[in-house]
């Protein structure tokens, strides 16, 4: 966690060197002004929530308060005397709506104000919902340093008012635990560095060909295709991940990708592969390949309670189908080639994770080979490269916009600037198919990467794309 | 043969039949849980197990006993092994009414005294049995120690014990009874981290000593200052700070008393390193008088009270912050140039007929008598001993890191020793794999029994010119747990392993286990260190 905040801080230490307006702040909301007065932090400054409709009962805005004051004070022992004046005792936070679950496209916008007059003085903060509130103190925390004179947490350039709201509402992160397991901590610690640069959806691509490493209640053999015994999560180890992200506004999206990318799952269930010697993709001429997927979803669907599931369906190689012989004659007697049997599969996929409450999401192969026959609500996951997202959205479907030239961090030479520049609406003039783009996601492939690395691989790039 | 040998032999063969049994092979996903072995790092000096599966509560309490079972350092240590061990989801999906083989962890401290030191008694044993066993009736498990550093360390071995069965979704301990009595081979252990170089939050500071504790390093030698920056506040010369490289990237005397708490509650000592004369050269940013001259800024002037009423300065302020018995004084690469070719300073050698090697000598013995008088124990890197021995107060301790085969003629001539050969235990070497870091002997070339007793032990050194927040930890680990385990355990366990498949499994375990705690050891099959994993694979195989 504080890993990810410190190389946060060096971006904007040097930032600071240059920007002559000492606007420290990442990333930059959509208003800022400010004056030029210091103010301090008192050392025991409080919570209020005075004028909120939101009552906090599952303590998520108090949690993040004191995760916010632990953070400011985090690196350095804050033992200075309270000055007579100046000083900020209070945040006080009004939410004006009592949700508290979070959902897509929850509304997190929010004024923050920081006021030079006042007695007592305190900041406020104003949100439509909690999650609002959330960003709000990121942004807060960021306003904050430790004085090495005064030994206490000053806040420069005061009195801020900040008006912030997301020009996207899907801000995501891709992390792939299957190509390397990644302990709970690290995830959790990547989590944390989300909340940081406010992004808000961690993509968690789970399962893929080399390993299959979550529990699956319904169907117990499949996760005898992680990589060891004790390279794995429990249903309470996802809840648990589910739950701190919630906490820090972050979406958990689930993608189970079908029928590529599934090697692993015969290793538990040996049925599920054409053959022996033919492994993928999933054998899509039995009945029970969709039964699993759906004991898959349903398992899920208690657990991973954001609107949209991944589907996946990229990079589907069918020779496997084509080669063994009674996956031929099925095709033969269903009249179907390879192009129809995979548009099928992922046809057939959606309409179970329908059945589950999903909303889907599908890589963009499945839209660029049967774009028309997609579910309408499919929201299409561009990554192969940055003229897709104009096509998808003339065709009516919402995108997320991952062209991997810019935004794979597994590319180690894809430049800071790459990632800050890149633009999701690149291409799209028309406003109404402008909207149709819910956002981006920086995808952290892992075959390159593990615990010892992930980190550093992410940040500080992923922070550049969430600039924008 | 002599008696220890053969106790030494025996464990070692015992555990090596254990781990025999079970060749290393990556521990198989539908292996059942029965046939997981046990991995334990650094190796105990004596262990025997069992074949018993013992079930863990998950509100697992513990059983003060004794002068020091209260001390809130145990408490603690107990609190933060139980946050490793278990879930953040355990307690609340522990079943009512389910019954545990092992619900409450006895520890047993005999003495209340907290004072952390070095050769601290940290030995211990540990008893994890079922109820009806041989040496019990009641089952649970025991942690006995004469101090609560030795509880500490029980704490991390028997936290090793505890594995999560995927299956019953409890935590158990395998192969019970367990029976280990425990103690170090030497009782310097330590860590160099570099925060010259590159300035590491105080936070990363403390991640550092949290990894240090699961491998039983114990001495955290602080290499605050260089010639890049100066990073540390010094209240009876407030410039001196003015050395760092940004005005955030400092600490506050308050932030070293909070490492140095921070640690002590681990059983970990920091040693404060202040370097002169040479690597010196970011004191003169604050006060320029330290330099020979505004061209010539390094080594400190020898020429000048100024600078021993600097050092002076900053030892007495470092004596309120740092207890352990031992200050590092540098004195290692020492370049003399400017003291030659800078008039003043040439003109002092002259008046007092030195040349600049006497010069050196005279500077490193002044600063010694200075950290002497605060009741200090100098520590200082070889070249001092190298250029002249004879001279050397009889107290210090040489750091030796230049080559191998220098504690032997360290201890020869009566000077204790810390071993730190650069070709395997330098960190930020970054060619130097696992293998030959386990083979760095710190007493290689001495055989007499007495001058053996003079190697204090040794020490991995990060230093920091190309390691910083983003990459420390994984350039640490895993290499430092090789030379963890060379310091800690005995040494005929240790020659009594195979390194390609005994060792190498356990080392795989304790990397996987680094990461599951969220410390970024890196891959251990890798050639260089800290590099990415080269394919998709399992922890344990790469």
């Amino acid at each position: 966690m504080a890993l990810a905040l410190r190389l946060l801080l060096a971006f904007l230490v040097i930032g600071s060197c240059i920007a002559a307006d000492n606007i420290d702040l990442w990333p930059m909301p959509q208003s800022v002004s400010h004056g030029t007065q210091k103010l301090y932090i008192k050392k025991d400054i409080t919570m209020s929530m005075v004028g909120s409709t939101y009552s906090d009962e599952k303590s998520i805005l108090k949690d993040a308060f004191q995760r916010m004051v632990d953070l400011i004070t985090l690196n350095h022992v804050v033992d200075g005397i309270n000055p007579s004046s100046s000083v900020l005792t209070c945040v006080n936070i009004v939410v004006h709506t009592p949700e508290d679950e979070l959902s897509f496209g929850a509304d997190e916008s929010y004024n923050l104000t920081v006021p030079t007059t006042g007695d007592p003085l305190y900041a406020q903060i104003e949100a439509q919902t909690v999650f609002g509130a959330l960003q709000a103190l990121q942004t807060f925390g960021q306003l904050c340093y430790f004085d090495f004179t005064s030994r206490l947490i000053e806040l420069n350039s005061a009195p801020w008012i900040i008006t912030d709201r997301p020009r996207f509402p899907y801000r995501g992160l891709l992390i792939d635990t299957a190509r390397h397991y990644l302990p709970v901590k690290i995830i959790k610690g990547v989590i944390d560095a989300m909340a940081y640069s406010k992004l808000n959806v961690l993509h968690w691509h789970i399962v893929d060909e080399q390993s299959f490493p979550i529990e699956i209640p319904s169907y117990p053999k499949l996760w005898n295709g992680s990589y060891s015994y004790s390279e794995r999560y429990t249903m309470s180890d996802a809840i648990d991940i589910v739950r701190y992200a919630e906490k820090r506004g972050v979406n958990v999206l689930a993608e189970i990708d079908v029928p590529g990318h599934a090697r692993s799952w015969g290793v538990g269930y040996s049925s599920l592969w054409p053959s022996e010697s033919c492994r993928e993709p999933l054998d899509v001429s039995k009945n029970f390949t969709f039964e699993v997927i759906d004991g898959i979803l349903s398992d899920f669907s208690k657990i991973f309670k954001f609107k949209f599931v991944h589907l996946g369906g990229d990079e589907v190689n069918t020779s496997c189908w084509t080669t063994t012989p009674h996956i031929e004659g099925w095709l033969k007697n269903n009249h179907m080639n390879v192009s129809d049997a995979y548009r099928d599969f992922v046809l057939r996929s959606q309409k179970i994770a329908i059945s589950h409450g999903y909303d889907i999401i599908n890589w963009e192969e499945t839209f660029n080979s049967f774009g028309d026959k997609l579910d309408p609500k499919t929201v299409v996951h561009n990554w192969l490269g940055e003229d897709v997202a104009p096509k998808v959205v003339a065709a009516g479907h919402r995108c997320i916009v991952s062209n991997q030239d810019k935004w794979y961090l597994d590319h180690l030479d894809a430049s800071w600037e790459g990632f800050y520049m890149n633009e999701p609406l690149k291409g799209i003039n028309d406003t109404k198919q402008q909207q149709l783009v819910i956002g981006g996601e920086v995808c952290m492939w892992g075959e390159e990467i593990d615990a010892s690395d992930i980190q550093q691989t992410i940040w500080p790039r992923a922070a550049a794309a969430a600039g924008n | 043969m002599p008696p220890n040998l053969r106790a030494y032999l025996l464990s070692a063969l015992l555990l090596l039949a254990a781990a025999g049994a079970r060749r290393h092979a990556s521990p198989a996903a539908n292996a059942s849980s029965a046939g997981e072995p046990v991995y334990l790092w650094p190796l105990p000096k004596s262990v025997s197990s069992g074949s018993r599966t013992l079930t863990v509560d998950p509100d697992l309490a513990l059983d003060p006993q004794g002068p020091g079972g209260r001390s809130l350092a145990v408490a603690e240590a107990f609190q933060r092994y139980r946050g490793l061990v278990f879930a953040p989801w355990a307690h609340a999906a522990r079943p009512r009414g389910a019954r545990y083989d092992v619900t409450r962890l006895t520890v047993v401290v005999n003495s209340a005294n907290d004072t952390l030191a070095l050769g601290v008694d940290e030995s211990y044993a540990i008893y994890v049995g079922a109820a009806g066993g041989v040496n019990s009736i009641v089952g649970g498990a025991i942690i006995e120690a004469n101090t609560i550093y030795g509880a500490i360390r029980g704490l991390e071995t028997f936290s090793q014990l505890c594995v999560f069965n995927y299956d019953t979704k409890n935590v158990e301990v395998r192969n019970a009874p367990w029976h280990i009595q425990d103690e170090p081979r030497f009782a310097f252990r330590g860590l160099l981290l570099d925060t010259s170089r590159h300035y590491l939050p105080v936070d990363v500071i403390k991640q550092v000593i949290d990894s240090m504790s699961f491998s039983k390093l114990n001495v955290l030698h602080w290499h605050i200052i260089d010639e890049q920056s100066f990073p540390l506040e010094v209240p009876t010369y407030p410039n001196l700070w003015k050395g760092s490289y940004s005005k955030w990237e400092r600490y506050t005397v308050e932030d070293a008393h909070d490492i140095v708490n921070y640690a002590k509650k681990r059983g970990i000592n920091v040693m404060a390193e202040i370097d002169v004369p040479g690597h010196a050269e970011s004191w003169g940013n604050g006060y320029p008088k330290l330099w020979p001259s505004p061209n010539c800024t390094e080594p400190l002037d020898v020429s000048s009270n100024f600078t021993f009423e600097v050092i002076s300065g900053i030892l007495s302020d470092m004596r309120k912050i740092f207890p352990f018995g031992l200050f590092h004084l540098g004195g290692d690469e020492v370049y003399t140039g400017c003291w030659n070719t800078t008039p003043h300073v040439r003109q002092w050698l002259n008046e007092r007929n030195m040349t600049t090697k006497d010069a050196y000598k005279y500077f490193v013995l002044r600063a010694q008598e200075l950290a002497i008088k605060l009741n200090w124990t100098p520590v200082n890197w070889e070249e001092t001993f190298n250029s002249f021995k004879e001279n050397l107060n009889p107290l210090t301790v040489v750091h030796n890191w230049l080559g191998p085969g220098v504690c032997p003629k360290v201890v020869a001539k009566g000077f204790r020793c810390i071993m730190s050969n650069q070709g395997v235990w330098y960190l930020d070497h970054l060619d130097v794999p696992w293998e030959d870091v386990y083979s760095g002997e710190p007493l290689d070339g001495i055989s007499d029994r007495d001058q053996q007793k003079l190697v204090l032990g040794g020490e991995v050194c990060m230093w920091g010119e190309t390691a910083d927040t983003s990459d420390v930890l994984q350039t640490i680990w895993p290499r430092a747990a090789a030379a963890a385990e060379r310091l800690w355990s005995q040494l005929g366990a240790i020659t009594a392993q195979d390194v390609e498949t005994t060792v190498l499994s356990r080392l795989h375990y304790f990397r996987c286990l680094l990461n599951h705690r969220g410390i970024a050891a890196a891959p251990v099959t890798n050639y260089y260190a800290r590099r990415p994993p080269i394919s998709p694979g399992s922890c344990f195989v790469q």
